[in-house]
This record gives structure tokens, C-alpha cells and sequence, in this order.
């Protein structure tokens, strides 16, 4: 009975050990502590191939990109949440902007908690973020009412589209027991949120 | 002899009590398992009445989770349905005299086998919306229903209560004078 009550509770974390393309963007975003680390675990050991020493380094710079897009994302919406939240008209809109908020405060304490675990720095694109937040900020900012909550709910299934088919794809190449993990848990999530914006949408129309 | 003491405390246990001791067991394991999962979502960070809300999914789907008060007294309606539903049958299986040792140990095994159940068969195919709530609560989730089962072991305890009887008279039943060493 223990075995089979440990076996459910860590669930399924099966990983195909595949190297991933990473672009040169991801590479400068993996910390610079990170190479290193690849580098020295390899000493004492047989020589690796350049071959397998660079599909380390890709694998990891694969890891931090899709982390740094998770949480762009997460910040992205608890902003455009937290707006919402206070402009929206209707209590269904307000709930939902409330549900994108807390679920993407959770979603982001999980990716800094991988992040941390896999020496990879998110802090590195703020200034990233803050222009992210403020693009979405003032589209928002100055619709009210009914066009308020129509654009917001447009918005946030866009985007979830977008995040959504990213974490598709990374899911099926991912390299990582741990970011496979973390897609495990909060893809459902973020589907859910499309799922509702998408028919609170249907709503406001009908 | 054995038969018989079963028949003399089964004779002293009425419909009555044993469903009146499940139901208040029922609604006791309700009450433990929801409370703690909503506390337990409290403290990390989540809405509380996410749990109302996500077995209120069982209703009325995703949108359980921002139609509020009404998806949330769904929820409430089947944690409490199913508790007092399970309690009532954990009352009539019990006798006055199980132990209420014993019949914790059978409630937490109810409760981990309602878990596995949930977590197998009834959430992926019937509340997908719940089901991914639990993905990031799972250790929590286990606990509110060893918990819940906890709660169900209380039954004997809330049997004893509605016949009215005292621990010694329990006593008196398990240990007849005539089989007292002399």
C-alpha cells in the first residue's frame, strides 16, 4: 500500500533525454554560472565529444527559455489581472481576472523555484517585462465597460494561445524532468484560463 | 460466545442510532477534509473556496470558477452528500462494540481508497477542472482524505452518543460478569 500511495503521489515524470535547438537568444539568457558548472562536472572523466558537451549547453539554454517565456507570461497576466480586476464591469469578468491572477502567482513561485533549482536567472530580463506590462497595461488602461472587459478577455486568450502552443512543443522536446514537471502541472491551468476567456467572450457577444 | 455478544450489542444499537452516528460522522469528515483544503489553500496563496469551486466543476464544468456562490454550494452539496452518503454505510457496518481504533483504521483505508478512486476514475474523465487544482496540490489532497477518513472512524463514538449510553455500560457488555474470573 505505501509503495502504491508513493508511486501515485509523485506521478508520472518520465523524460526522454533528447537535446533540444536552442536559439542564440536562450544562450545569453542561461546563466553565465550554469556553463561553468557543465564544464567542471565533466573534469576527471573521459573527454566528451564537442557534440555531446554542446547538447548540454542546448539543453540548458533550451530549459531557460521556455522558463524566462512562462514567466514573462505569468507577470504579463497578473498584470493585465490585477487591471482587470479593478475596471472590469461584469462580476463573472472580475472573477476570471481574479482566478488569472492567483493562478499565475502560483504558476510563477513554481518557475522560480525550477529556475533556482536549474541556476537559471529570470531576474536578467525585467526590463523585458516592464515593457511587456506597459504595452498591455495602456491598451487596457484606456478601454472602459463592455470594451474594457472584451478587450481583456481577447487579450488573455491570445496570449494563452500563444503560451499554450509554446508549452506544447517544449513538452514534446523537453530534456528536463523538471521543466516537464512544471508543464505537467500548469498546462491544464493555462488551458482552463483560454477555455474561460473564450466563453466569457461567447458571453459578452450573446 | 462470541455470536452472542455480537447479538447482545447489535440488540442495543438501533437503525436509528447507527444512522444517526453516521450522518454526524459523515458531516464531521466533510468538515475535516474541506476544511483543511481550504485552509491549505489559503496558505499557499489560492483563493480558499478554490476546493468548493473545483468539485462545483463536477456541475457546472470550468466555469465553476467564476460563477462563485452557486458553484460553490454545488461543491459543498457533494462533499456533504458523499460524506454523509459514506457515513451512513460506515454506521451500519459498525457495531457499538468495534473499537474506535479499529474503526479509524478502516476509515482512513476508506478514505485512501475514496482517493485513489477520485484520483484514478472520477476526476480525469469527470471534472478535468478539478483534477488539474490537484496536480498542484497533491500531497494536500492524500491528507484531506486520510483526514476524511479520520473523521469516518468517529462513528462508533457518535453511535455510542445517540444510544445514550455510558463508556461503562460498553464496558459491561464487552466483559459480561459471568465470564469474570471468580
Amino acid at each position: 500500500m505505501a509503495a502504491l500511495v508513493g508511486a501515485a503521489l509523485s506521478g508520472c515524470s518520465t523524460s526522454r533525454q533528447q537535446p533540444t535547438a536552442a536559439s542564440s537568444n536562450a544562450s545569453a539568457i542561461a546563466s553565465p554560472a550554469a556553463r561553468p558548472v557543465t564544464a567542471a562536472a565533466t573534469k576527471g572523466k573521459p573527454e566528451p565529444t564537442h557534440a555531446a558537451l554542446s547538447s548540454e549547453v542546448s539543453t540548458k539554454s533550451g530549459s531557460a527559455k521556455i522558463l524566462l517565456q512562462i514567466h514573462q507570461a505569468d507577470l504579463k497576466e497578473i498584470a493585465i489581472g490585477q487591471v482587470a480586476e479593478r475596471k472590469a464591469s461584469v462580476s463573472e469578468v472580475q472573477a476570471y481576472a481574479k482566478q488569472l491572477v492567483d493562478d499565475h502567482t502560483s504558476a510563477d513561485q513554481q518557475v522560480v523555484t525550477v529556475a533556482k533549482k536549474m541556476n537559471v536567472h529570470l531576474h536578467d530580463t525585467a526590463a523585458k517585462d516592464g515593457r511587456h506590462r506597459s504595452m498591455a497595461e495602456q491598451k487596457l488602461n484606456s478601454a472602459r465597460g463592455p470594451d474594457f472587459d472584451r478587450l481583456f478577455l481577447q487579450q488573455a486568450s491570445a496570449d494563452h494561445d500563444r503560451l499554450i502552443k509554446a508549452l506544447k512543443q517544449e513538452r514534446e522536446d523537453a530534456s528536463d524532468d523538471d521543466i516537464e514537471a512544471l508543464i505537467d502541472k500548469i498546462l491544464p491551468i493555462f488551458e482552463q484560463h483560454k477555455e474561460l476567456a473564450q466563453m466569457l467572450i461567447k458571453k459578452e457577444q450573446a | 460466545m462470541a455470536e452472542r455478544f455480537d447479538t447482545i450489542a447489535d440488540a442495543n444499537v438501533s437503525w436509528g442510532a447507527k444512522f444517526g452516528g453516521g450522518i454526524v460522522a459523515g458531516l464531521l469528515a466533510a468538515v475535516l477534509m474541506m476544511g483543511f483544503m481550504m485552509a491549505y489553500s489559503s496558505v499557499i496563496g489560492a483563493d480558499p473556496t478554490m476546493p468548493l469551486k473545483a468539485l462545483g466543476a463536477l456541475v457546472y464544468g470550468v466555469e465553476a470558477l467564476v460563477i462563485g456562490t452557486v458553484a460553490m454550494a454545488a461543491g459543498a452539496g457533494i462533499q456533504l452528500g458523499f460524506s454523509i452518503m459514506l457515513g451512513i454505510l460506515f454506521g451500519i457496518a459498525m457495531s457499538r462494540r468495534t473499537s474506535v481504533i479499529l474503526a479509524m483504521l478502516l476509515g482512513i483505508l476508506v478514505g485512501i481508497a475514496t482517493w485513489w478512486a477520485m484520483d484514478l476514475y472520477v476526476l480525469p474523465f469527470m471534472d478535468p477542472t478539478m483534477e488539474a487544482r490537484v496536480a498542484l496540490m497533491p500531497m494536500a489532497y492524500f491528507v484531506a482524505h486520510v483526514l476524511f477518513g479520520i473523521g469516518l472512524g468517529m462513528t462508533p463514538l457518535f453511535i455510542r452518543a445517540f444510544i445514550g449510553r455510558t463508556a461503562r455500560d460498553t464496558r459491561r457488555i464487552e466483559n459480561p460478569p459471568e465470564l469474570l474470573p471468580i
